[in-house]
Order: structure tokens, then C-alpha cells, then sequence
């Protein structure tokens, strides 16, 4: 501390900039602490239209063959290429809002039994 | 526009991966960063491989380094060439040439993926004031590769969930850049101030 105060009448500036760096290291390291404590227990990530099934399955760790058969959705052979949930709703003729809330209660149910499993 | 970006990745993968870091290399704003992360997260949700969407946004950002330092050193040379006649304004250009040639390869190197907003300007740069292209790619190539694995890697290894996975990142980014601030500034202090009043 003293050799830091000698430091700051020698150099402001420098001294300065210094211990800027220190704090905004630090508000890093709070930072990462912080979102790791908090997404350790917010590991999933919410439905969204642009996710394929197999994206959503894996983001909430259950099997996509399952959320598939429950939602009856196509197959990504159908199309050569995985679709995204848009995609499907708009084959369908269905607004992308009411497939996620789908998908979203599908989750629910397998997430539940795979607990009571 | 993201989300309707996003919804592509699944059919047009590797290819719209390339462009886009492509594109963000020459300073355009294309959401290159979530991008990748999504990319990480199809990878794995199995429906893309790992190492072709880390080799596409890798290549991808080479490419557009490469033109971007082209075109600096193509277009720059004619506005660097008026600029130096006037005296004082040509020192300085020696100057930021020195400094380039001194600290171009870290420079060049960083700002990949460290400080990634700065590197379609660093191209610009470093094209017009005649960093060597061999300097320039073999600091270039490197850093996109870092670039791209930290954002493809961290999509990957959080399964998806691209808003933790941009967190996290963010915050790795920010305490490695601060760690070196607080060695080089501390170094700097401490090696060159004497407490007792000499500089």
C-alpha cells in the first residue's frame, strides 16, 4: 500500500491506470463467478423458433427420437435437412408461438417421467 | 434478423457459418459471435460435425482478413501517399509503421480474438502501412482459429444454451484482457518508477 502511494506521486497517471485495471479485472472475475453459479442451475435454455427438435431435446438433455414421437413431427430425412421449429409450423399452417408452447409442454411431460423414472 | 439467421444454420450449416465470419471481417455488422455459439450448439445436438463448422468459421475469417489486408494495402497506399506529403503527417505514419512492425504481430493477433470489433480495421491498417503479408497471415490464421474455437467450442460444450455459453465467454474475454492490462501496466510501473523520485 505504501509502496502504491509513493508510486502515485511519482506517476498519477500510470498508478491510475493501473489500479483501473485491477478493478476491472476483478468485476470480470465476480462476473464469471456469478453467471457460473447461476447457469449450473439454469442449464436449460427456453424454446425458441429457430431451434431444430434435436437442438431443444439436448438443450433440456432428454432423447429427440422421444419429443419427436410425442409431437409427431417430421423426421430430419423428410427434407434432407433438420427443421427448424418455423419451418414446421409454417408446413403446418400453424403460428410458430402455439408449436413452442408444443414443444414446451412435451418437455414438461418427459422431463417429468424421466424423474419418476 | 438474428433469430431468422439462426433458423438457416440447420440447412445451410457450414456455408452460411463461412460467410458470415467472412462477412464480420470486413467490418460489417453480421452477428458472426452468435452464430458460431448456435453453430456449437447444433454440433452438439448432433446435427452438424464439430471440427467442419470450426474449420468453416475459421476459414471463413481467414478469407476475410486476407481481403481486408488486400484492399488496405491496394486502396491505402494511394491516401497514405498524400497524406505523407505533408512533413509532420509523414512521421507520424513512419511512427504507426514502426509500431506495426514492432508490435504488428501481436496487434494482429489479438485482434482476433481478444478484441474482435478492432480486427477489420487492424487488416486496413496493416495492409496500408506494409506489415508483410507472411507476418500479417501467420498471426491472422492463428487467431481466427482461437476466434472460432472459443465461440464454436463454448456453443458445444454448454449444449446450446447460447446465452450462458455468450456469458461465460464474455466473461473469460474480459478477465484475460484485464490480467494482461494489470501485468503490462504493473510491469511498466514498477520496473520503471522508483519510489524515491527518479524515473
Amino acid at each position: 500500500m505504501k509502496r502504491l502511494l509513493s508510486l502515485w506521486r511519482v506517476r498519477p497517471r500510470l498508478t491510475a491506470a493501473f489500479l483501473l485495471a485491477c478493478l476491472v479485472t476483478l468485476y470480470f472475475v465476480g462476473r464469471f463467478v456469478t453467471f457460473s453459479i447461476y447457469w449450473a442451475q439454469h442449464r436449460d435454455m427456453p424454446v425458441e423458433p429457430w431451434m431444430t427438435v434435436s437442438y431443444a431435446a439436448r438443450s433440456w438433455g432428454i432423447d429427440p427420437a422421444a419429443l419427436n414421437d410425442l409431437l409427431h413431427l417430421p423426421a430430419p430425412e423428410v427434407k434432407g435437412h433438420p427443421q427448424p421449429l418455423a419451418e414446421i409450423a409454417r408446413d403446418r399452417g400453424i403460428p410458430v408461438a402455439d408449436l413452442v408452447a408444443e414443444v414446451e409442454v412435451a418437455i414438461a411431460a418427459l422431463t417429468s417421467t424421466e424423474r419418476a423414472e | 434478423m438474428t433469430d431468422w439467421l439462426l433458423a438457416l444454420v440447420p440447412q445451410y450449416g457450414l456455408w452460411l457459418l463461412a460467410v458470415t465470419t467472412f462477412l464480420s471481417c470486413l467490418a460489417l455488422p453480421i452477428p458472426a459471435s452468435i452464430l458460431m455459439l448456435t453453430a456449437g450448439g447444433f454440433a452438439a445436438a448432433g446435427e452438424l460435425e464439430l471440427w467442419q463448422a470450426l474449420g468453416a468459421a475459421a476459414t471463413g475469417a481467414i478469407m476475410g482478413d486476407q481481403i481486408g489486408f488486400g484492399l488496405g494495402r491496394s486502396l491505402g497506399k494511394t491516401v497514405l501517399k498524400r497524406l505523407g506529403r505533408d512533413r509532420g503527417r509523414d512521421r507520424l505514419l513512419a511512427k504507426a509503421r514502426a509500431l506495426l512492425k514492432r508490435r504488428g504481430v501481436a496487434a494482429v493477433f489479438l485482434s482476433r480474438w481478444l478484441v474482435s470489433p478492432l480486427g477489420p480495421y487492424i487488416n486496413l491498417v496493416a495492409g496500408s502501412t506494409g506489415l508483410g503479408w507472411l507476418r500479417f497471415t501467420l498471426s491472422s490464421v492463428p487467431g481466427e482459429a482461437l476466434w472460432a474455437g472459443l465461440y464454436v467450442g463454448a456453443g458445444f460444450a454448454l449444449g446450446g444454451n447460447i446465452h450462458a455459453a455468450s456469458d461465460m465467454l464474455g466473461s473469460i474475454l474480459g478477465m484475460i484482457g484485464g490480467a494482461a492490462a494489470v501485468l503490462i501496466l504493473g510491469y511498466w510501473l514498477f520496473s520503471s518508477a522508483k519510489p524515491d523520485g527518479r524515473t
